[in-house]
């Protein structure tokens, strides 16, 4: 025997092509998914890294600082071009420079150059020559830039205790009180005392903008930006990795506690994780008693005939309509119809402002229940069918009524299937936006939907959504390219929430099954 | 310091609101004239060109008054006629005119037409890839390239940037727009096209940010968007008109109202003739009309509105005039 | 029964007028919540068809509005299934008959993720990402999609030849795993080699060349691209339906197929996979349902540009889209209002009956592995 031979026989039998392209699809399905959680995490994480900014000089002497974002050949010389996110919209008219890397003579990494976060007009990248007094008439000749920088550190940790009472007080003062005021507008006591609460913000404000910087880009023009509307200052090439990295976790904190801020482009998103949750978890609270209710109609109260049977198909059909369509029905019943008839019932007062006459959390949460109801039903009855006559017959057998057959013996039998049905239906529910388009999101609702204030979980109000945020922020506001990282990061959370939700729900169901299969036997 | 102490004094206040000790201090801060703080929701629908402005001037709203709430849905231009009349909101942010139709819808369901407020000044820039060797165009050429219609009189259809005599993006123009619904699709439709109909190709974006996207990413492409939109990775170009004049698309020129694809942004307010504006909306036009709330129109990329204009707007709805603040 | 049992105790009595209220109580929640489920096909025919039937609307206005949306829903839903149906049913097959069952535990839930991965994130990415890279380089996209099927069976061929020990390392069972790295490999090189090739064959031009020698355009957001990132999000659920029709076809016929000589995959396809044919059927369905009535993956990567063209480079604008964008702006009770009402209930008809359809054909598969004696 040749030793071609023996290898020949000692190679497996051959499964032909189909059984490795069926491997590559997995593999590939695989990748693919591998791909786009990658770029989603890593796009969305290193947003908030402290990214160095380069001092360039270019050949024509002209000098710029930003930081470099992306880099693209050129049409048709072969050479390559480089954008940079420069800030200064208010000196230069744009945040954006598109440079042909050719034309760079040099480039540095200067530890004096500053980042300004502010309230409007978005970031200053330049240098810091001096903090004086608003009513300084003369710049400072002479100006030192390392003692400016140490004075602005301290002012600016003044301004955010300042802040921070601030917001304590419109917490905690004026927002209880404008709701009094709400509810009766002739609360006279109400309203001096939010008058003066205000009065007392109106002193603070002015108390804060005391103080105004003297502020020079790296081409030369210098002016002057009060200190209150500077919301945070770095200088990214002085710091080490190690303070890199607190700063990283500070705005991953900061992007998930705060609100949104200069029209959705800067600022975090809390208000749109706790609006997701919350409609989630209403949703959940509203399919899941509805859900059961229709299943055990189904499989143990209905006659099982021909009509149970085929409103049984519906029921299961309906799962695969498409989520759109719920949001259409949702807009002309619950918005339209029932709504507009709650306003003229018991808002007439308020009309033509709406109160149910327009999307809210409640039509959302409703819609979206109606869109999950079949997924409810239907693992609901696969855990009904499961359970052996024979437990329910003994049941009755030992005098028990039919009432308390179900409620004592199938119930408690049928918990795992209701917590499936339920998982599903939050896996489903809590990605779709296409519906919330239609009957409740919206571009800016900062305040939470829950809230000191009777009746607490306000029902009416309109509220923000991380999916929906995406969308928005991405399409809607005024500059893609400098949304993009933004919408990576909320891409983040929501798939993150997502997968919060469902292994909660998977634990549930894991912890409540197990307890019950031990009752059982 | 004592800033500090009256804080905390007043969120006990808040706490317990109706203790007599609190009633003292209030009485003793009273120095200030009492004016009625405005309470309440202010829910705006409609122009989605507006929305950056109307979100800045709702964060500059909730700054001076806390006590508001805010509610903003942009959608579109369209979308704010429909809910004015419906009543689901009483501020309509537009980026055109009323048509007459939406007019008399309002009127016939409320009995009173809409109370009309020109609130900043924007134009429309005809956009194209910042590599795109283009710098100019006419009415005519423009209309070729948008429309299938050809009412400006174009000869024939243009569909390839060789047809213009250019070498350099080569293929067929891709052409980007906004969605049906929203104002800057119909004023560029009116202006631009002369009331033609748009190419069967366009690519409708839900926003003008995506159009800026898209026409930076494709050397091929022409689109348009309003004038705040505008970034480093595509070009505005000069429009000329019948004399041959180029009109570039600057603020300058958009005040001076030369710039043939301009227009003025409207709020529209659903107020009944005899009834007094309420205080949420009292308080945000007042900041709308005022040099603060302007300031922000300049911010964002918008063309603000003459002193003049601002004062007689103010007291046609009962402001008070400016300088008092 | 129990009705007939001694009523002796007034506790007995109680219970029993009890349990019929409760009885009644479920039975009208029961219906009630059926029919809440059911009045939307209810509502949407009510406020749409009447306008229609009583000339509200205007035939011709229908047909010019509606025909463009509803060529660009199938067209986008053909190229997205189109791209699912393959990959999807590969990996049912392998899952089902070849991998180990500890990868398969594992596989299924990741699976599940992806189908929970919302639509706005999908779309987004493709949109914004993916379709300006893809019309950047679009002769690496190319290679890129012409690499993968050579590589799979590269592999598979190279496999055979590998020293023994090598090859119980990595075992067909495990494929789905360590061919992944392989593919990345290649991907790799394939896009090294991709402007090599556009020079070579294509003039250094690969858009141009498809201008001037197929005179087909290329747009940036096209029909492919949507294809795409739809099939992304449609795979799991056909997946899922699929493998759970191939994994319930009755062991004892594959298992006598490959005792006559077969191979596994001569088993799977000449004896299981027919078996299972209709399991799949349904599967396809409900994936061409998902695909149909897909809103944010369309509305964020096809352009929205209503164009009756084929072209798979060219954009496409679907039902779904235009009612999620222009619906809310609508005013209730107008011909647009009425006429995307219309469009929804297209909408809604069409995945009622396509997911009948399924529905009939499983329980007809049910009702056959049964006659084949498995205990499926």
């Amino acid at each position: 025997m040749s030793l071609v031979e023996r290898l020949r026989r000692r190679r497996p039998v051959n499964e032909g092509a189909g059984a490795w392209l069926a491997a590559g699809s997995v593999a590939l399905s695989l990748l693919l998914l591998g791909g786009l959680l990658l770029l989603i995490a890593v796009r969305g994480l290193g947003h908030f890294w402290p990214a160095s900014v380069a001092l360039v000089e270019l050949d024509d002497g002209r000098q710029l600082a930003g930081r470099a974002v992306r880099e693209l050949p050129l049409p048709e010389s072969g050479g390559r071009e480089r954008l940079y996110f420069t800030g200064n919209r208010d000196l230069d008219g744009g945040v954006w420079e598109w440079l042909p890397v050719a034309e760079i003579a040099a480039q540095r990494y200067p530890g004096d150059l500053v980042v300004l976060e502010r309230q409007r007009w978005g970031d200053f990248i330049g240098r810091l020559v001096a903090v004086e007094p608003r009513e300084a008439e003369e710049t400072p000749r002479q100006s030192d830039p390392e003692a400016a920088w140490v004075q602005l550190q301290a002012r600016l940790a003044e301004l955010e205790t300042l802040r921070e009472a601030r917001e304590a007080l419109e917490r905690e003062t004026i927002r209880p009180l404008a709701r009094r005021l709400e509810a009766d507008p002739d609360d006279g006591e109400a309203r001096a005392a939010l008058a003066a609460a205000t009065a007392s913000i109106a002193r603070q404000t002015a108390a804060m903008s005391k103080t105004t910087l003297v502020l020079e880009s790296v081409s030369g023009d210098r002016f002057r930006q009060p200190l209150d509307a500077v919301l945070g200052a770095s200088r990214p090439n002085a710091m080490s990795p190690g303070e890199k990295l607190v700063a990283w976790t500070q705005g991953v904190w900061r992007f998930l506690s705060e609100g949104p801020r200069a029209a959705n482009s800067a600022g975090g998103v809390w208000p749109a994780i706790f609006g997701t949750v919350l409609m989630v978890m209403l949703m959940s609270l509203l399919v899941t008693p509805f859900g059961v209710l229709a299943a055990f109609y189904l499989n143990e109260v209905a006659h099982q005939g021909r009509l149970t049977r085929l409103v049984r198909i519906a029921v299961r059909n309906l799962a695969g309509v498409p989520s759109i369509v719920y949001g259409v029905f949702g807009l002309g019943v619950f918005v339209y119809g029932i709504g507009g008839t709650l306003d003229e019932w018991f808002f007439g007062d308020s009309l033509p402002s709406p109160t149910f006459g327009t999307g809210g959390l409640l039509w959302a949460s409703l819609t979206l229940a109606l869109l999950t109801l079949p997924v409810v039903i239907v693992a609901t009855e696969e855990g009904l069918a499961r359970i052996p006559d024979h437990q329910r017959e003994g049941a009755l057998a030992l005098g028990a009524t039919r009432l308390e057959m179900l409620t004592r013996v199938v119930l408690p039998m049928a918990v795992p299937a209701m917590l499936t049905g339920v998982i599903l239906a939050v896996a489903r529910a809590a990605g779709e936006v296409a519906p919330l388009m239609l009957v409740g999101v919206a571009k800016l609702a900062p305040q939470i939907p829950v809230d000191g204030d009777f009746p607490f979980l306000h029902l009416d109000r309109k509220f923000m959504h991380l999916g929906y945020h995406v969308y928005d922020t991405a399409f809607h506001g005024d500059d893609v390219q400098a949304a993009m990282p933004l919408v990576f990061a909320t891409a983040l959370l929501l798939v993150l929430v997502i997968l919060v939700l469902n292994l909660t729900a998977i634990f549930l169901r894991h912890h409540v099954g197990s307890r019950h299969a031990k009752t059982a036997h | 310091m004592q800033r500090r102490r009256l804080v905390r004094h007043l969120i006990r206040l808040g706490r317990s609101s109706s203790s007599l000790a609190g009633l003292l201090v209030v009485g003793l801060l009273l120095a200030a004239p009492l004016r009625a703080e405005p309470v309440g929701t202010l829910g705006t629908m409609g122009s989605d060109t507006l929305a950056g402005l109307m979100l800045r001037w709702g964060e500059q709203l909730t700054a001076r008054h806390p006590g508001i709430r805010l509610q903003l849905q942009a959608s579109g231009s369209a979308s704010a006629p429909p809910a004015l009349t419906a009543g689901t909101t009483r501020l309509g942010p537009m980026s055109r005119p009323m048509r007459e139709v939406e007019r008399e819808a309002f009127i016939a369901r409320h009995g009173y037409p809409p109370v009309d407020i020109e609130i900043a000044r924007d134009a429309l820039a005809v956009v194209v890839h910042r590599h795109h060797p283009l710098a100019a165009l006419d009415r005519q050429t423009l209309d070729a390239i948008f429309s299938r219609t050809r009412h400006c009189g174009g000869e024939r259809a243009i569909t390839r940037w060789s047809q213009l005599g250019l070498e350099a993006p080569p293929g067929r123009i891709e052409l980007h727009g906004r969605n049906l619904a929203s104002g800057t699709y119909g004023l560029f439709r009116e202006r631009a096209l002369c009331g033609g109909e748009y190419r069967h190709g366009l690519s409708e974006h839900p926003g003008s940010a995506a159009v800026v996207a898209a026409v930076g990413e494709t050397r091929s492409a022409i689109g348009y968007a309003g004038l705040n939109h505008l970034t480093a990775s595509v070009k505005a170009l000069a429009l000329v008109d019948d004399k041959g004049v180029h009109h570039r698309p600057t603020v300058e020129a958009v005040r001076r109202g030369d710039y043939p694809l301009s227009r003025s942004l409207y709020l529209y307010l659903n107020l009944p003739p005899d009834g007094a504006l309420p205080a949420v909306e009292r308080a945000f036009l007042d900041l709308v009309l005022s040099p603060a709330g302007q300031a922000s129109v300049r911010s964002l990329g918008f063309v603000a509105l003459p002193e003049a204009q601002l004062a007689s707007q103010r007291r046609r709805l009962g402001l008070a005039p400016l300088g008092d603040d | 029964m129990i009705d007939r049992l001694p009523l002796s105790l007034p506790r007995t009595r109680r219970r029993h007028l009890r349990d019929r209220l409760a009885t009644g109580l479920i039975a009208a929640g029961g219906i009630g919540v059926i029919l809440a489920v059911l009045a939307i096909g209810l509502f949407l025919a009510v406020e749409a068809v009447p306008a229609v039937l009583g000339g509200g609307l205007e035939i011709d206005r229908i047909r010019t509005t509606l025909t463009p949306i509803a060529w660009g829903t199938l067209k986008a839903a053909f190229w997205a299934l189109l791209f699912a149906i393959p990959l999807a049913l590969g990996a049912a097959m392998h899952s089902a008959l070849f991998m180990s069952p500890r990868l398969r535990a594992r596989l299924k839930p990741t699976l599940e993720l992806m189908e929970a991965l919302p639509g706005v994130v999908i779309g987004f990415v493709a949109g914004l990402v993916l379709a300006p890279w893809v019309e950047r380089h679009l002769a690496e996209t190319l290679a890129l999609l012409l690499m993968v099927l050579p590589a799979v069976l590269l592999a598979g061929a190279l496999w055979r030849w590998l020293p023994a020990g090598v090859r119980r390392g990595l075992p067909l069972s495990w494929a789905g795993l360590w061919l992944a790295p392989w593919l990345i490999a290649l991907g790799w090189a394939a896009v090294a080699v991709a402007p090599v090739m556009e020079s070579l064959l294509f003039g250094g031009d690969l858009r141009g060349w498809l201008d001037a020698e197929l005179g087909l355009h290329y747009a940036a957001r096209n029909a492919l691209i949507v294809g795409f990132a739809m099939g992304f999000a449609v795979l799991p659920s056909v997946y899922a339906l699929a493998e759970e029709a191939l994994a319930g076809v009755p062991g004892n016929l594959a298992e006598g197929a490959q005792a006559l000589g077969a191979t596994r995959w001569q088993a799977l396809w000449r004896v299981v996979l027919p078996a299972a044919l209709p399991g799949i059927f349904a599967a396809v369905m409900i994936g061409a349902g998902r695909a149909v009535g897909e809103t944010m993956i369309v509305l964020l990567a096809s352009g929205n540009s209503a164009l009756m063209s084929a072209s798979p480079l060219e954009g496409m604008r679907t039902m779904a889209a235009s009612i999620a964008i222009e619906l809310p702006e609508a005013t209730p009770g107008s011909a647009d209002y009425r006429l995307l009402l219309l469009a929804a209930l297209a909408l809604f008809v069409f995945t009622f009956l396509v997911n009948t359809l399924a529905e009939v054909v499983r329980t007809r598969l049910d009702r056959r592995y049964r006659r084949l004696g498995g205990s499926a």
